[in-house]
């Protein structure tokens, strides 16, 4: 099922969410929304499963015009960022819920929502907790009752609000990649909502990358991160600016070389000013003369070898810069 | 695009739930409430003026606002210390008597009042006590005041209990590792964040003082001039069939409380929001 | 060279032995004056002619039918009340509209308002000299001195209950499982039944509670719309100062001993709701 987002604006009073959004999403993609706290993504969201209405614009799922379609009536999954879980209910009845709310002519029998239920469950690989309350699930776990009630309705598309955004690191690191593989069974059209340019790059197959209510780049994971389209996304993707090299230059911190001497190769001369350990890497803050901050992140054994210490000079390189036209 | 008074929510029943709220609190409490000055109004200002600065309605009040005024007072410094030792004490017993403190809001008024009564008459079980040392309890002004005391007595004790709950303890330490002692921790550090819901308790003891009745009328005895409380007044005049009067009584009566409910609302908003900015 | 000597580290927290004995003795004389022997007063001047002599007064015709007409009030207006409670609640915690601030605070505005007073607005209102006497009179409808009146009375003081414990804890529980509802296909109606009302039911029921304490105990107002006719007219307040007035002390607190039980009950049960609607929010 395919989502076309027609110039669509939404305004909170003075605060302008999102302005003139146009993206279409092919169908049964996974795909991410990705931007800082306040660029419109979950704004977006919410208005793609009806759960907020948008000032003006539209919603086209599968080519039909969904805009004044009811919540209820889009057939939307939705994963909500604290779970929402209906927590009077155990995990059975939660997931249920959606299969027992039908009109009796579309109802399953009791005996029919049973199965479908532990078939979800062992889906979310879960069934063991079916008459556990949500209070006593594990976040990860409440994540996975929230993904199964979601898609219990089986619903037209998968719309999920920082679905790990409450999991502690390890567990969403578990979870994003159970999630694709997931996705990979089921096929259904995904969008979900992530501020974590990581969670984004790995499991998506379409990044969408939101600032100030607008669309900054759409594309896969490896084309955004090879070819941002300017400094935000530069930026927001882990990249640092080096300016007046003549023009300014955009490189990532592992891209930069360091040399205790210059080397006859343009670069620019920094004082490291804090070196923090890292694992494998060692990242580097320099100061330039102009007193600007460079992040540098190199190897372990070349840090070693450069064997350099806070308050010294170094001579720094970027590689494999970019160029933005304004 | 949509245009209405709400926002858009995927929520049903706006219209339905408001439209019975708005109409139900018109018929019960906004229509009676206007009758009240529609009654007044049919009065001229000389003739109101005259009903209510006649000497028996001027003793009536100053007897309600004085009484209501002292027993709300008393209330603060006791609710504090209530608040104070049953939040951060632990003795046998404590979950009883934190229970108790709210007897005085679901007893009945009548009942506190014969109780009151019988306790504090010269021949009751206080009331006996204070008749040697020469305090007449029951029948006089101080009679009053001890009603208007047992009914407001839950105000402070339940507005300052959850601020001295979600009271960050870490500051009363730091104020400690800065040299305080516990005098001046407490006045210097607990009791500023106190004293708006003492404030706020104390606008509502009094608020509610000013209007009681029930509780009242048993123990003080009921003279003019010396005991009676403005709301007897109002029921004196209404059993007269003198309804001119008591409108004009109570619209000023009324006004007052108006007045008082605005501060509380007013001391309300301010905390909460002092809450939010924390 | 100095010896540190062992001595327990001061509480620099908490007070002085002597301090907390000295608060905690002031405060339980005030409870004491102030609450026990009050109630414990009522107990004993209501068994002053022993248990038969409570048992009697209970049973007179007047007592009983005083409590008849007091629980027919409270019959009347806790549901009506709480009806309004539950669709305030829903119209202001679940949605934005202008306007909201002022309707809370008129929710409240009984509150402020002296029961005697509370009273004399429905007497203006519909008493033979009132706003639409006249009219009642050619009807023959009886609001004041009768049954409806005593009713319509009691709504008002109690009116705010139900409502305003609902509606923080309505707001405190956001959206989100309403929302989830319905992307799940649910109707209004469903939602409502199958999560809100789940969610809220503690708080209804406390609300229910405390609405009824009132709405049984009610003087100034009640007093004022009833007429005071025994037998018809008289709630268990009224007829407890009735008694009170006839120096029949001992039927006074017999019957008073009932509605300080009920409010004893309304307070255990207050409590014991408070720590079910607090665990309410990690549990159910």
């Amino acid at each position: 099922m395919s989502i076309e987002i027609r110039s669509v604006t939404k305004n909170f009073g003075k605060h302008c969410a999102l302005k003139n959004i146009d993206l279409s999403i092919p169908g049964g993609e996974l795909v991410s929304l990705l931007g800082p706290s306040g660029s419109g993504k979950t704004t977006l969201l919410r208005i793609i499963a009806g759960l907020e209405a948008p000032d003006s614009g539209s919603i086209l799922f599968h080519g039909e015009d969904a805009t004044k379609q009811s919540a209820r009536d889009r057939k939307v999954g939705f994963v909500f960022q604290n779970y929402a879980l209906f927590r009077h209910m155990t995990v059975f009845e939660n997931v249920a819920f959606g299969l027992k709310v039908k009109p009796r002519r579309d109802r399953l029998s009791k005996s029919g929502i049973r199965d479908k239920v532990f078939q979800l469950l062992k889906l979310v690989q879960i069934d063991w907790l079916v008459d556990h309350y949500p209070f006593q699930l594990s976040g990860g776990q409440r994540q996975r009752v929230a993904l199964a009630r979601a898609l219990a309705v089986e619903p037209r598309v998968l719309l999920l609000d920082e679905p790990f955004g409450a999991l502690d690191a390890k567990v969403r690191k578990e979870l994003r990649r159970w999630l694709r593989r997931l996705h990979d069974e089921i096929h259904v059209t995904s969008v979900f909502v992530t501020h974590d340019q990581e969670e984004a790059l790995e499991v998506s197959d379409i990044v969408v990358v939101m600032n100030e209510g607008q669309i900054e780049q759409v594309g896969a994971p490896d084309d955004v991160y090879d070819h941002p389209a300017n400094p935000f996304v530069h930026g927001f993707l882990g990249g640092v600016s080096i300016h007046g090299l003549p023009a300014s230059a955009y490189v990532r911190p592992h891209e930069i070389e360091l040399s205790r001497k210059r080397n006859g190769v343009p670069g620019f001369y920094g004082v490291v000013k804090y070196i923090f350990r890292k694992g494998t890497t060692v990242h580097l803050e320099l100061e330039r003369d102009n007193g600007e901050c460079v992040d540098v992140e190199i190897d372990r054994d070349s840090f070693r070898d450069l064997e350099l210490k806070e308050g010294e000079k170094v001579h720094a390189v970027p590689g494999n810069s970019r160029v933005f036209s304004n | 695009m949509r245009v209405g008074i709400k926002k858009f929510s995927v929520l049903p029943g706006f219209g339905i739930s408001m439209g019975f709220s708005a109409l139900y609190l018109s018929l019960i409490v906004l229509i009676p409430l206007c009758t009240l000055f529609i009654a007044t109004a049919g009065l001229s200002l000389g003739e109101f003026m005259q009903i209510v600065t006649s000497p028996r309605v001027v003793a009536s009040f100053r007897l309600s606002f004085g009484a209501s005024l002292i027993a709300a007072l008393v209330n603060s410094v006791f609710g504090l210390l209530l608040a104070w030792v049953l939040e951060r004490y632990s003795f046998p017993g404590r979950r009883i008597l934190d229970g108790m403190v709210d007897i005085p809001f679901a007893l009945p008024t009548a009942v506190a009042g014969i109780a009151l009564t019988a306790v504090y008459a010269a021949n009751g079980w206080i009331g006996r006590y204070l008749e040697v040392l020469g305090i007449k309890a029951a029948f006089s002004p101080l009679g009053v005041v001890i009603a208007l005391t047992f009914i407001g007595l839950p105000f402070v004790v339940r507005t300052v209990q959850p601020v001295l709950k979600d009271l960050d303890f870490e500051i009363e330490e730091a104020a400690a590792t800065l040299g305080a002692d516990r005098w001046k921790t407490f006045s210097m550090v607990i009791l500023p964040h106190l004293i708006p819901a003492v404030i706020t308790g104390f606008a509502l003891a009094f608020s509610r003082a000013l209007g009681e009745y029930g509780s009242v009328v048993f123990i003080s005895g009921n003279m003019p001039m010396k005991t009676e409380i403005v709301p007897l007044l109002i029921i004196t005049r209404l059993e007269q069939y003198d309804t001119k009067g008591a409108a004009a009584i109570a619209a000023v009566m009324l006004a007052a409380s108006f007045v008082l409910l605005l501060i509380i609302n007013l001391l309300q908003w301010r905390s909460r929001y002092y809450h939010a900015v924390r | 060279m100095s010896i540190t000597r062992t001595s327990a580290v001061p509480n620099s927290t908490g007070e002085p032995a002597v301090v907390r004995w000295l608060l905690t003795g002031i405060a339980l004389t005030f409870i004491f004056l102030f609450l026990i022997i009050p109630v414990a007063a009522v107990f004993a001047e209501a068994f002053a002619r022993g248990f038969a002599g409570y048992v009697k007064a209970l049973k007179d015709p007047l007592a009983v039918s005083a409590i008849k007409l007091t629980l027919l009030t409270a019959g009347i207006a806790v549901p009506l009340n709480m009806l309004f409670g539950v669709a305030a609640a829903w119209a202001i915690a679940k949605f934005e509209f202008p306007g909201k601030n002022i309707l809370v605070s008129l929710i409240d505005l009984p509150f402020a308002v002296s029961p005697v007073i509370a009273g004399l607005i429905f007497v203006l209102l519909y008493g033979t000299y009132g706003l639409l006497g006249p009219w009642l009179v050619k009807h023959d409808i009886k609001i004041i001195f009768a049954v409806p009146g005593i009713a319509i009375a009691t709504i008002f003081v109690t009116f705010p209950f139900v409502a305003r414990e609902l509606i923080p804890l309505m707001q405190l529980q956001a959206n989100d499982e309403e929302e989830a509802a319905t992307t799940l296909g649910a109707r209004g109606w469903q939602t409502f039944f199958r999560i809100t009302l789940p969610n809220i039911k503690w708080g209804i029921l406390y609300g229910v509670i405390l609405c009824n304490a009132r709405a049984m105990g009610e003087f100034g107002a009640v007093s004022v719309v009833s007429g005071h006719i025994r037998g018809q007219t008289n709630t268990m307040p009224l007829h407890i100062e009735i008694l009170y007035n006839e120096y029949n002390f001992t039927a006074a607190f017999a019957v008073a001993s009932l509605l300080l039980m009920l409010s004893l009950i309304t307070i255990t049960l207050k409590s014991l709701l408070e720590r079910r609607i607090h665990q309410g929010r990690y549990s159910r």
